[in-house]
């Protein structure tokens, strides 16, 4: 059962290749000018299991499943650490995602969407290039330089009624204000 | 998938569903349909970012570009949808059998291989001697966390 998708995804990340090679992808200048308000202070992101971002009660509140641990692999655009929490279930399926970046800071994104906050720290959002922005949503939280954490929630299934672009980055960040409070009291 | 009843149940592929294998058929399909999903989500990384520039392919390409991988995609999910009401279906069909709800969130944590049909086996490339747990990705995975 897994050939038939996973040749979808194999053909699906050389499109992408192509398209980054040709395109190219910004990379803004990781710097204190890099275009954000400053941040409250820069937060530690080595040692952290991306997992724990999420208490048991607070992936319950958001209606998912424990988290599983699904790290990014090399040679991919983002590298770091990551877990996700699902529904795991045929309809209205949705995941948080939680990454711990380390190779692109909350710049990356800047431009494509206004500017958010979260706990303080400032937080750029955009979409996938694998997704109908209606369900989905990235968020990268400025929380130190060329690192972000990356918040995402996706509905999976395609089929929550009234789901916008909008209130699919509310939730995001949502679960961006529990995983930034838990990553300080990791510090 | 006909209705849930307390007899054997055929699934197609020479497989049938019995009280002895429900478990273990589901635990494959679970475990089949969250890990495509987790292949997706990975995917998912390749974020939209604002046009660098006024190339073909930032502009006129990357739209038929997306659309042709929105596709693709969209098949994916498809698939994945139609799994995850598989394991939702063989839940219920285990209820039907006189199985708890306890046994159906535990049936995830550990499954023994040799319980499932050969035809699965071999569709999940499993090899019936071996004896490694199904790993579980989650607690309760229907009602519980609603």
């Amino acid at each position: 059962m897994t050939r038939h998708v996973a040749w979808a995804v194999v053909a699906v990340g050389t499109t992408l290749l192509v398209l980054a090679g040709c395109g190219g992808s910004p990379v803004p200048a990781l710097s204190p000018g890099n275009g954000l308000p400053p941040r409250p202070a820069p937060l530690r992101l080595a040692g952290i299991d991306p997992c724990t971002l999420l208490t048991s009660a607070q992936y319950r509140q958001l209606g998912v499943n424990p988290g599983v641990r699904s790290d990014y692999e090399p040679g991919r655009p983002l590298q770091g650490t990551a877990c996700q929490w699902d529904t795991q279930k045929a309809h209205q399926r949705i995941g948080y995602g939680g990454s711990l970046v380390t190779n692109r800071g909350a710049e990356y994104a800047l431009g494509a969407e206004p500017l958010r906050a979260v706990g303080g720290y400032a937080a750029t959002t955009t979409g996938s290039a694998l997704s109908d922005p209606q369900w989905y949503c990235a968020m990268l939280v400025d929380v130190a330089p060329g690192q972000s954490l990356l918040v995402d929630y996706s509905v999976e299934s395609e089929d929550v009624p009234g789901m916008t672009h909008q209130k699919a980055c509310d939730n995001a960040q949502t679960a961006a204000g529990f995983m930034l409070a838990n990553l300080k009291a990791a510090q | 998938m006909t209705t849930p009843g307390a007899g054997p149940l055929a699934l197609g592929f020479g497989l049938t569903v019995t009280p002895e294998n429900v478990l273990g058929v589901r635990a494959v399909v679970m475990q089949e349909a969250t890990d495509l999903q987790n292949m997706l989500r990975g995917e998912e990384q390749y974020l939209t970012l604002p046009a660098l520039g006024r190339d073909p392919v930032s502009g006129d390409m990357s739209p038929a570009f997306n659309a042709v991988t929105h596709g693709l995609l969209a098949r994916a999910r498809d698939h994945i949808t139609s799994l995850f009401a598989l394991g939702e279906e063989l839940a219920a069909t285990a209820r039907s059998y006189g199985l708890t709800e306890g046994d159906i969130a535990a049936s995830l944590a550990r499954t023994e291989v040799s319980k499932i049909p050969a035809p699965l086996r071999q569709l999940a490339g499993l090899s019936a001697a071996a004896s490694r747990p199904i790993p579980t990705t989650a607690g309760p995975l229907f009602g519980g966390l609603q």
